[in-house]
């Protein structure tokens, strides 16, 4: 019967297909992200150890060397326990010097994963120890830079100057840590036991620093033990250290979570969100579908009276119809499988999102399933009430009348006078929903960063320890290397900054305040920064107050500190900072300094461009060489243009050092901001096509309505309804569905609002304009939508009133 | 009003063709009729003789393929839509063989309905309506819904919706083709006695019993009026 009219199969499948394939493109990308476990063994039993601070319940801190050592030690809940940090390397002595990101790792961590080498073997227990150099190489590190040497497993390669024995190669689908740019190699962590080369000897190594947490951590809970025993035993284990270790470890609590939560955690919700909304969408299109379905089983009931009439049972005419629904479902599933499997590579391939484990996005045995039983569902679901009120009908007027207007009574037309505000009201929560996130998107892409990201260009450089551990080599270099680089032809200014704002690195530091004098575990804390002199100058971030760096602020000179306007407020309120003192834990070497605070900046947006900055303090690299820094040049020409000779520069000065990651400060602006403007742009695509299928549906129901009631329109133009009198009826009767549809999308919208209020900035989930302006849009596009079939319903000659069949 | 001679409606070698797919039917040929005010004129014929199709033309529900209409002295033949539907709707009321009761709306809103395309105040309204039912018997029904009427009731609201804008003539068309013997005879004497009370009645049947109500009779065949007769009852 469908192939009998094409024209209904045709719209009914397009609706589903769109319905369905994007519900499975997004089931898609959940399955990947959410879903799938951990590519790893038993990754039930993974779990993520992470500080908690007692004071604001703040999760997820890093843990310190000593702190991880302890837990792994005492610990009678985990089996093993890892620690992990990113470790940028400079590889030479194999070709051109190549910069390759890599993570420095406890040896265990291949035990805890269960990963084993494709070849040689994985790190023992004792290659943690200090002064032992040995590397895992990933496969692609392996087949690109060392010929996939089958016989490289003991042979030495060179890393930041030092020579590393290659012990393994991984396999080409291992990837870890999961949610980072792949790794092109592993190292212990041997390198946390030594201090520094260069660095005075009374200096600690950070394996001996409990105040410094920069480490993340896997485990694996012992057989048997539930996450709740395991994080309880965590706990107490976290209390006995505050206990010993107060000045370092006060208010500060360990916990365990799911490994999965710690990669996806953040973005479970986000994606949940935007499940909810393309769940709507298809909640939408199988409305339409109902309608279509509705529309059809009225002109059908001669045809099922004839078959009832010829003996036919109302449950097989039942089933025939649920089973022409059924159909429509899985054909529209079909194509939007097709639509999905498009959708998922597009998003798969998708290189400024963010979304962890978003590429190995694809259509699965799991995706396939879940595409059949949606199909099903809304095949059975929104095929039962057409067939149940199709089969509602009297035998012997149907047959005589020829079926026309034979049972088509009220409960038809409210059912699909439902069905569309059904529609409407889901059309607005999308539309709502969407367009706060636009315009909290509009909001964020209006916020100043605190600097003027144009026309400036940033790259990296790993110095090695090896050459440039004594700060007073890296000094010299940075201040040799800016020289050279003001000389680019160009270039307006250059200088340099650890860490690089919006770049996700931060650090952060307790310090004291002088003449306020409180218990170490109960110092305030401040983000850091250690920059060239000319940072400010070259960034455009203004000084509030005082006085910028200068040459004055040498390494030997006074100790010196800028804060920004954050910090000055809080913690110098109605109060001039300008000459107080502070003592942050930036020192270089040696204990740390009381610093004078010799200027007030503006606020800089560095972690993101939605969070309020934080207090944050600046400090001279020449007072605080704790790092290599990332370069940043000023040009009124492309940015990207001045890299050749940047290149030349820095090899001039040392051809063993690759300049790596270089971006814009305009790229990291529109990175930081990626993500949600993808979720954005998302759910805004899923509330046109949601708002366009709403209107479709009010247009097919009102069309429908006008061909149904053209008899009746007939009536009333022969006893003399005016043309504009029929034009307003049917207005009157499409705009009453949707104000209805659009006064509960608007009460719907106002109940799930709070899942919206973590996702939203500068604009309230309630805010009335907008609100207001979904209704208005709404009701405007529904009135085009009940136009034309309105316009045609005047058309209708009243000579049908004496049309008596 | 009448032109001086009574005259409410004058026809003139009116026509009516239909054109289907290159095809010309013939559905009223040399229509030359004259109906005064207060006659009671029935139009007979076999079926497809075109007694539907000359309804529709004296109701400017259609308009002529040619000659001249006049309707109360006014021509109007060559009328614009809206024109036509002003005066269908001020001097003209319809009674349809299948009612055309709308069954959304409670008798008072049918009967009501040409009141409202008028524009006629809500208080006017409600009077018309009233008495409009009265005199059809059916003001206890003001708020049943046509589908709980019976036919003859159902067809008796719709003389009240003709009736209720006080038109110059009452269009019927097959009035009792939908109802039985009894309920057709009661419609009938309903007619009867409007026209009784002055109503100017142009009706459509084939039935030649119902045909006799009528005081004067017009027979079609072929588009053609081929016989027309003066029934001696109707002065009594």
């Amino acid at each position: 019967m469908l192939a009998k009219s094409p024209g209904f199969a045709a719209v009914a499948i397009l609706t589903l297909a769109l319905g369905t394939g994007a519900t499975t493109t997004i089931f898609s990308v959940v399955n990947a992200v959410l879903l799938q476990p951990l590519p790893f063994p038993e990754p039930n039993r993974l779990v993520s150890a992470v500080g908690i601070d007692t004071r604001n319940n703040e999760h997820g801190r890093a843990l310190s060397y000593p702190d991880f050592a302890d837990l792994r030690k005492q610990s009678r809940t985990l089996e093993s326990l890892a620690a992990f940090t990113d470790a940028d390397f400079t590889l030479t002595g194999a070709g051109e010097p190549l910069h390759v990101a890599g993570e420095m790792v406890s040896a265990d961590l291949f035990t805890v994963l269960r990963a084993t080498p494709e070849l040689g073997r994985a790190f023992t227990s004792t290659e943690d120890q200090a002064e032992t150099r040995v590397v895992i190489l990933s496969h692609s590190l392996w087949k690109s830079r060392f010929g996939a040497d089958p016989n490289i497993a003991g042979k030495p390669i060179r890393l930041e100057g030092q020579m590393y024995t290659v012990v393994g190669v991984m396999p080409a689908d291992f990837q870890f840590p999961l949610d980072a740019e792949p790794r092109a190699l592993w190292v212990t962590t041997a390198g946390l036991m030594t201090i520094t080369p260069g660095a005075p000897s009374d200096d600690k190594p950070l394996s001996e620093q409990r105040g410094a947490h920069f480490l993340t951590t896997i485990g694996r809970l012992q057989p048997g033990v539930t996450l709740q025993q395991a994080d309880l035993d965590t706990a107490a284990i976290a209390a006995g250290l505050e206990k010993q270790f107060p000045d370092t470890d006060g208010h500060l609590s360990m916990g365990l979570r799911p490994q999965i939560d710690a990669l996806v955690g953040d973005i479970r919700p986000v994606l949940l969100m935007v499940l909810g909304a393309v769940a709507f969408l298809l909640l939408i299109a199988c409305a339409n579908t109902a309608n279509l379905l509705l529309a059809r089983a009225a002109t059908r009931q001669r045809e099922m009276a004839i078959r009832v009439s010829m003996g036919a049972g109302r449950a097989r005419i039942l089933r025939q119809l649920l089973t022409e629904s059924v159909l429509l479902s899985l054909a529209g599933g079909a194509l939007g499988l097709l639509i999905a499997v498009w959708g998922t590579r597009l998003f798969a391939t998708l290189q400024v999102v963010q979304i962890p484990r978003l590429k190995s996005a694809t259509v699965d045995l799991r995706v396939l399933g879940f595409t059949l039983g949606v199909s099903l569902l809304t095949g059975v679901i929104f095929g039962l009430a057409p067939a149940i009120h199709a089969l509602r009908f009297d035998l012997f007027p149907s047959l005589k009348e020829g079926g026309r207007n034979a049972t088509e009574g009220k409960s038809h037309s409210r059912l699909r006078s439902l069905l569309v505000i059904f529609e409407v009201s889901l059309s607005v929560v999308l539309l709502i929903g969407a367009s706060l996130l636009l315009e909290s998107m509009v909001h964020i892409v209006r916020q100043s960063p605190g600097f003027d990201p144009h026309g400036l260009l940033s790259f990296n450089i790993n110095l090695p320890d090896v050459r440039y551990g004594q700060p007073e080599k890296s000094i010299l270099f940075y201040q040799q290397l800016l020289e050279r680089l003001r000389g680019i032809p160009g270039v307006k200014n250059a200088s340099a900054v650890l860490p690089l704002p919006l770049s996700e690195d931060n650090i952060r530091t307790t310090f004291e305040i002088e003449g306020r004098p409180v218990a170490k575990s109960d110092e305030p804390r401040t983000y850091f920064r250690s920059i060239d002199p000319d940072y400010f100058q070259t960034m455009h971030i203004p000084l509030v107050a005082g006085r910028e760096f200068s040459a004055r602020d040498a390494r030997d000179g006074v100790q010196v500190v800028i804060v920004n306007q954050t910090f000055a407020r809080k913690f110098f309120p109605n109060e001039n900072p300008i000459g107080k003192h502070i003592k942050p834990g930036v020192s270089d070497s040696g204990p740390d300094k009381m610093r004078e605070i010799v200027g007030v900046v503006g606020d800089v947006k560095h972690r993101t461009l939605w969070r309020d900055p934080d207090p944050e303090s600046y400090v001279p690299y020449d007072q605080a060489a704790i790092g290599g820094l990332a370069v940043v040049l000023r040009t009124d020409a492309n940015p990207l243009s001045l890299l050749p000779a940047v290149r030349e520069q820095v090899h001039a000065m040392d051809p063993e050092l690759p300049v790596y990651a270089p971006k814009t400060m305009d790229d990291y602006v529109s990175a930081s901001i990626a993500d949600r403007k993808f979720i954005s742009i998302l759910c805004g695509v899923f509330a046109g096509v949601g708002l366009l299928l709403a209107v479709v549906g009010l247009f097919g129901v009102m069309s429908y309505t006008v061909a149904q009631r053209t008899h009746e329109l007939g009536v009333r133009v022969a006893v003399g309804a005016k043309k504009l009198d029929i034009l307003q009826l049917i207005l009157r009767q499409g705009m009453a569905m949707t104000f209805a549809g659009i006064v509960i999308g608007l009460i719907g919208t106002l109940g799930i609002s709070r899942v919206l209020t973590s996702q939203l900035f500068g604009i309230k989930p309630t805010d009335p304009l907008t609100f207001i302006g979904v209704a208005v849009l709404l009701a405007g596009v529904a009135l085009a939508a009940c136009y034309l079939p309105a316009r045609r319903a005047t058309r209708v000659d009243p000579m049908v009133a004496l049309r008596y069949e | 009003m009448a032109d001086a001679n009574g005259t409410l409606i004058k026809m003139e070698g009116v026509k009516k063709v239909f054109y289907t797919d290159e095809v010309e039917t013939h559905a009223l040929e040399e229509i030359h009729l004259e109906i005064k005010k207060g006659q009671y004129i029935s139009i007979a014929g076999p079926s497809g003789c075109g007694k539907s199709t000359l309804l529709s033309i004296l109701g400017l529900l259609d308009s002529p393929s040619g000659g001249s209409y006049w309707l109360n002295g006014q021509p109007v033949a060559e009328l614009s839509t809206s024109e036509r539907t002003r005066i269908r709707n001020r001097e003209i009321g319809f009674i349809f063989q299948a009612f055309n009761l709308i069954g959304d709306l409670t008798v008072y809103e049918n009967v009501e309905l040409p009141l409202t395309y008028r524009g006629s105040g809500a208080a006017e309204r409600k009077q018309k309506v009233q008495n409009a039912l009265e005199r059809v018997g059916m003001a206890h029904r003001l708020r049943h819904y046509p589908s709980q009427l019976s036919g003859g009731q159902q067809q008796r609201v719709a003389v009240a919706r003709a009736l209720v804008g006080d038109p110059l003539i009452l269009m019927a068309d097959e009035p009792t083709g939908n109802l039985d013997s009894k309920n057709g005879e009661a419609v009938m004497e309903l007619l009867r006695d409007l026209h009784r009370n002055g109503a100017t009645i142009c009706m459509v049947t084939h039935d030649q019993r119902y045909a006799n109500f009528a005081d004067r009779s017009i027979h079609l065949f072929d588009g053609r009026i081929t016989e027309e007769t003066q029934e001696a009852h109707a002065s009594a």
